[in-house]
């Protein structure tokens, strides 16, 4: 007797190959990244979570507060940092699955980066 | 049996009464590393001995001057040892490290161990006055620290870390020891926190220290030690199981 796939199945494998693809592009960007900021260095951060948000704290020693640029894709936020020696700098963050990669802001806080994720 | 380290000197340093040792050990936003570093830098301690062990410290050796040494290093005044580690240590150094200087501090009669760490608390940027706990070894010792207002006693919870060995160790040998425990970031360089604790630190031991030299140079001790920041938030997990270093 011929089995056809259930519709479960179905949309199983039509979840895993968006879930394949959007792998692949992130990996995609994620080289392409490295290549252009293969000099930049990675800033020391650290993540906290509350019910809202997610929320990045970066440290930059002798941040050039005007440097401060930040890229937003649908899986990756990307933002480039100088500092006053001339040190340039690179985060990339990838975005998870329940936050909104469009909320992504930044301040400066103190001397310190401050990126804030909303949750969807 | 469990390896101890070897503690080679090149003099026997010759200690005033009351005599005090401070730990300076990477942990919770560098909060101790800093402060003994600053002492060292600042008293201008003289360095006269190294903390050895081949099987316990990863293969790195600090280099001063062009002359390769151990990353674990003694520094002393006339009344104060300091231990300054350079490195991050790994997990199975730090009862053997424990044993080491609380066996160290006997054979000296030092009259008090003073640790310090962080407390990593999530909204640290948005504080502008850090709370300061303690812990110790000793009835007695926690008495004369319960007369400081500016200190409050950590009450219940768990101390995990390079600290926590140290306090065991002193408990069940009779030595007073202190941890100062200071709210600080988990894993970025804290000299804020570190200030708050020398302000404490200075006052407690009798020593002029220049603390608003520390949060001038804050901007650069965060450049510079951020080598040792990475190293010690890939090594901290291990010392906690995934907790925070400090946690009530």
């Amino acid at each position: 007797m011929p089995a056809g796939k259930s519709l479960h199945d179905l949309i199983k494998s039509i979840i895993e190959e968006e879930e394949r693809r959007i792998r692949e592009t992130v990996e995609k960007i994620e080289e392409e990244i490295e290549k252009e900021f293969a000099d930049f260095e990675t800033p020391l951060y650290t993540v906290n979570e509350s019910s809202n948000e997610y929320d990045y704290l970066v440290d930059i020693p002798y941040l050039d507060p005007d440097s401060v640029h930040i890229k937003r894709t649908q899986n990756l936020i990307i933002v480039t940092f100088k500092n006053k020696r001339g040190k340039n700098y690179l985060l990339k963050i990838r975005t998870p699955v329940d936050a909104d990669p469009n909320s992504a802001t930044f301040y400066i806080v103190r001397g310190y980066v401050r990126i804030v994720l909303k949750r969807k | 049996m469990v390896e101890e380290f070897k503690i080679i000197e090149k003099y026997i340093p010759q200690l005033s009464k009351p005599s005090y040792m401070l730990i300076g050990l990477p942990d919770a936003g560098l909060v101790g590393g800093i402060v003994s570093e600053y002492l060292i830098n600042n008293l201008q301690l003289k360095e006269y001995g190294e903390l050895y062990s081949p099987d316990l410290l990863p293969p790195i050796s600090h280099v001063s001057n062009g002359q390769v040494m151990s990353p674990v290093k003694l520094y002393h005044s006339s009344n104060l040892i300091v231990v300054h580690s350079w490195i991050a240590l790994p997990v199975n150094a730090l009862y053997p490290l424990a044993k080491s200087i609380v066996s160290y501090a006997k054979k000296y009669d030092i009259n008090t161990i003073i640790s310090i760490t962080g407390i990593p608390v999530p909204n640290r940027l948005d504080l502008q006055e850090l709370n300061t706990y303690w812990v110790t070894s000793t009835e007695d010792l926690a008495e004369e620290l319960s007369k400081y207002p500016e200190i409050k006693k950590f009450t219940e919870g768990y101390v995990a870390g390079p600290y926590a060995p140290i306090l065991l160790e002193s408990k069940f040998n009779g030595i007073r020891n202190f941890l100062l425990v200071v709210e600080s970031f988990q894993d970025l360089p804290d000299p804020e926190a570190s200030a708050k604790a020398l302000q404490f630190i200075s006052k407690y031991i009798g020593i002029a220290v220049d603390i608003s030299g520390l949060l001038k140079e804050a901007e650069e001790i965060r450049d510079r030690i951020r080598g040792l920041m990475e190293q010690t938030k890939r090594q901290m997990p291990e010392y906690s199981l995934g907790r925070p270093s400090t946690y009530a």
